[in-house]
């Protein structure tokens, strides 16, 4: 709405400028795929390129500081002989930034950590078949060989990157981190009022949840006399419904996969249960009554308050306001069973953040830009992109053991590293383009950890602990809920309709089942209603793109 | 409505319909002064009593952690510094362009003015959109640069349309001409008859494009890419609205434990200084509008006769 006064605003003042246009010069940097420089791309080792070799980057910037001041970005420009120019406008923003530089051609050479946010699998397909982006898969074997290690050891990464028309347009990010599995932030139990209510053992069953819930309301865990306890709260169920859907066996509100059939959740019998289930904790009074209402500084402030029993958040701490080892008594929530999911699921990530690095038409060397990557899905360049090279975070120090570790250099702890990191390099607070977590065990992770002295550990105890709960609660039970396909642009155009309305047509109604504005025996036209969205087109769509994801080699 | 009063007593009527005045207008400050009382308290109160609804008139749990926070916050003042900056200069390139150019189609014996005029009008209903004027915007070479922010909307064709209704209802034409025979020139009639007498208008101009630019953050996110270059409302944009990112729902990205912490520092930030960088950065609007309130009335009314 303000959108559309605004470019009014801005055509008004188009004719306004056109009267200077005459002082104006003309710079036409854009579009010019000058003839490719890859042939003089180093295909291992440092630099990339003998002569010096200039590009444009455009990335998402978290504030922190100017990326040309980044020191790791200076370093590695250094190492590669590939200097980057950066155009970083804000990450609230970016989105914006990048749609305007595709529709006026004013395209960098590389778009970086943008994410399927705001590179979208949709956008990917689009500007991909137009010759926006350049396919990247023949480049790999050759100049990505981290990447194509990867790659060859786990052939989901190619299916889930390569888009219909068989190409590769974007890289993503590779999790393999100790809690890469995580879908979202779990749900966390306080663990103080576990501890006054003397509860050893977490519920298994929705029953006993439900139980537990209702001894928060009313046996005063929280010892202040007063009944202000909030069992169970969220802010619109957006970041704790994952959650709290699998005790009824289901991974997403949207298609998800039993096998190989592709299914539509919100009108199956167990989302009734989930509906019937959250609706008897809210009238109840175990779920907040605020939840649909309540922004997420509200709810913040009451856990701060000690008043919260579960909740969401990534880790306790961040809701309750308490330090890390007060957080380690807050156990993480255990999936549970019910009546209608006999073994416990929840929805696990596919650790493969898609939409993170992609190659530009007008772009003088891809082969240099995909090699300027690459380093990064190696474990030692992962970290040298987290923590830099020697000297500016860690120095190398000799413990008893005679190994050779990393410890905080001179002048930094672990109170003001991720301060200083903010400062030095790309990789904080943004998904970028790297192998995170190094390999499935998680060892090299740990080869390259920062510690406070040469024979600490190389992870602190709270870490221990989130990496304990994780391999317990949920690695064990941790489903991807749907594979990351693409579809094609006429599945596009025949389903993104529907599926904007079925989004907000389902999360309005789960609102209205739950907080009882519609009663339960409504279900059967909430169904009707859904069926009537074309629903079935759209999980024929679905189903023929899981198909082709499965049968992809 | 004064001295009647004394003379004849209100009848039963005049005092309940009196009541009922008070009522509506306690109401109506009430709504206006809420907000108002509301940020400022916030302010300086704890995000926690902020949040959990302790604090809803009054400050309680005093502090001015914020307000620490925000003098020592870099971007804050540069941007502040930036924002001044575009909407002085701003605001003088908008009025030399507006003043004489409402004038010149305000004179009945300028032979063109019909056609300029309507030139003019068609900008307001038809516009290039918005790729397009970036475009235009790029191969003048303003991207990234401070004209980006103060050429493309220097003139408003309805501030210009106001102020001609101005000089035509305000300035007598009659007075001009006197001018013209005692021998002024046109330059002369402009600078020593009109502009004296055209203060409120001067006034209400410079309000209407100073405050316009002191709000505007799209221009600056659309043109320009230097961070040193952004106006006050582009830095706020970024402190404030970061912090609805952090949670994003289910995006199926992976956050890592870094990304995590990084987005709580923020909106941890943002808890701590959103209520006072929203005082900080209306203060100036505010202290100014009150002085130029009484030409802006008369200035809007003036020329709106006509329009």
């Amino acid at each position: 709405m303000h959108l559309s006064k605004v470019v009014k605003g801005l055509g008004i003042t188009a004719l306004a400028a056109l009267a200077l246009a005459g002082c104006g010069k003309k710079n036409d940097s854009g579009g010019s795929a000058t003839a490719k420089n890859d042939a003089k791309v180093a295909t291992s080792g440092f630099p990339i390129v003998k002569s010096k070799m200039s590009m444009t980057l455009m990335a998402p910037s978290m504030g922190e500081a100017e990326w040309k001041d980044m020191q790791v970005l200076q370093d590695y420009a250094k190492k590669t002989g590939i200097s980057l120019k950066y155009n970083t406008p804000p990450n609230s923003d970016f989105g914006t930034k990048l749609n305007l530089a595709f529709a006026s051609q004013d395209l960098p050479d590389i778009i970086y950590a943008a994410g399927t946010a705001n590179l979208t699998p949709a956008n990917e397909v689009t500007y991909g078949e137009q010759g926006q982006l350049v396919a990247l898969e023949k480049l790999i074997p050759k100049y990505a060989p981290n990447l194509n290690k990867l790659m060859k050891e786990d052939p989901s990464i190619a299916k889930s990157i390569t888009t219909p028309d068989g190409h590769i347009y974007s890289l993503p990010m590779l999790s393999r981190g100790s809690t890469s599995a995580w879908y979202i932030g779990p749900l966390w139990y306080n663990g103080e009022w576990l501890k006054n209510l003397g509860v050893t053992e977490l519920p298994k069953t929705a029953d006993e949840f439900y139980d537990l819930l209702k001894r928060f309301k009313t046996e005063d865990p929280n010892k202040n006399g007063k009944a202000d306890e909030i069992p169970l709260s969220d802010v619109k169920l957006d970041a704790s419904r994952w959650w709290l859907m699998s005790i009824f066996g289901l991974l997403t509100n949207d298609v998800q996969n039993n096998g190989d059939k592709v299914f539509y959740t919100p009108i199956s019998n167990q989302y009734k249960e989930y509906l019937t289930y959250m609706h008897k904790l809210y009238e109840e009074g175990l779920l907040d009554k605020d939840t649909f209402s309540q922004s997420d500084d509200q709810k913040k402030a009451k856990g701060k308050a000690d008043r919260l029993g579960v909740f969401q958040d990534y880790y306790s701490l961040f809701t309750t306001g308490r330090s890390q080892s007060e957080a380690m008594s807050d156990p993480m929530w255990q999936p549970l069973t019910s009546s209608v999911s006999k073994k416990a699921v929840v929805p696990g990530n596919p650790r493969i953040s898609r939409g993170n690095f992609a190659i530009t038409k007008n772009n003088p060397s891809p082969a240099a830009a995909l090699r300027w990557v690459d380093y990064f899905y190696s474990p030692i360049g992962a970290a040298y992109l987290a923590s830099g090279p020697e000297g500016l975070l860690w120095k190398y120090e000799t413990n008893k053991a005679g190994e050779k570790v990393r410890v905080y250099a001179d002048g930094i702890n672990s109170e003001n590293a991720e301060e200083k990191r903010s400062k030095i390099t790309p990789d904080y607070g943004l998904t970028v383009p790297k192998l995170s977590g190094s390999d499935a065990k998680g060892e090299a992770e740990y080869k390259y950890a920062i510690r406070p002295s040469a024979d600490a550990s190389p992870i602190d105890d709270f870490t221990k602990f989130i990496n304990s709960e994780t391999a317990k609660k949920i690695d064990p039970y941790a489903t991807v809920p749907f594979p990351l396909i693409y579809l094609t642009k006429a599945e596009q155009d025949s389903v993104s309709a529907t599926a904007n309305d079925l989004k907000t047509f389902v999360t309005q109604s789960e609102a209205k089942f739950i907080t009882g504005v519609t009663p339960l025996s409504d279900w059967d036209k909430y169904v009707k209603t859904i069926e009537g969205m074309n629903v079935k087109q759209y999980v024929k769509v679905y189903q023929t793109a899981y198909d082709r994801w499965k049968s992809a080699k | 409505m004064t001295n009647t009063n004394h003379l004849i007593k209100d009848t039963k009527a005049d005092r309940v319909f009196k009541v009922f005045l008070y009522i509506f207008i306690f109401l109506a400050v009430a709504i206006v002064v809420y907000p108002l009382v509301y940020i400022i308290s916030a302010s300086i109160s704890s995000p926690q009593s902020v949040n959990s609804g302790a604090m809803w008139f009054f400050p309680k749990d005093i502090t001015w952690e914020g307000y620490g926070v925000i003098l020592k916050y870099k971007d804050i003042w540069r941007g502040y510094g930036m924002t001044i900056f575009y909407t002085v200069t701003g605001t003088l390139v908008s009025l030399i362009l507006t003043i004489p150019c409402a004038y010149a189609i305000s004179r009945p014996d300028f032979s063109g003015k019909k056609w300029f005029t309507s030139f003019m009008l068609v900008t307001m209903f038809l516009n290039g959109g918005l790729i397009p004027t970036y475009l235009l915007i790029r191969n003048m070479g303003m991207i990234d640069t401070v004209w980006a922010i103060i050429l493309p909307g220097a003139a408003s064709v309805y501030n210009i349309v106001v102020t001609r209704s101005f000089f035509q209802s305000s300035v007598p034409w009659e007075m001009q001409e006197a001018a013209k025979i005692d021998g002024a020139s046109d330059f002369q009639i402009f600078f020593k008859i009109v502009l004296p007498l055209s203060a409120p208008i001067i006034a209400v101009m410079a309000l209407f494009y100073g405050v316009g630019i002191w709000n505007s953050y799209f221009s600056a996110l659309v043109y320009l890419q230097n961070k040193a270059l952004y106006p006050l409302q582009m830095v706020l944009r970024q402190i404030l609205v970061l912090q609805d990112m952090q949670q994003g729902a289910a995006t199926g990205a992976n956050v890592t434990a870094s990304a995590a912490q990084a987005a709580y520092d923020k909106a941890t930030l943002a808890a701590i200084i959103k209520y006072g960088v929203m005082i900080v950065s209306s203060l100036p609007v505010i202290i100014v509008y009150p002085f130029l309130q009484r030409f802006f009335v008369k200035g809007v009314l003036i020329g709106s006769l006509k329009g």
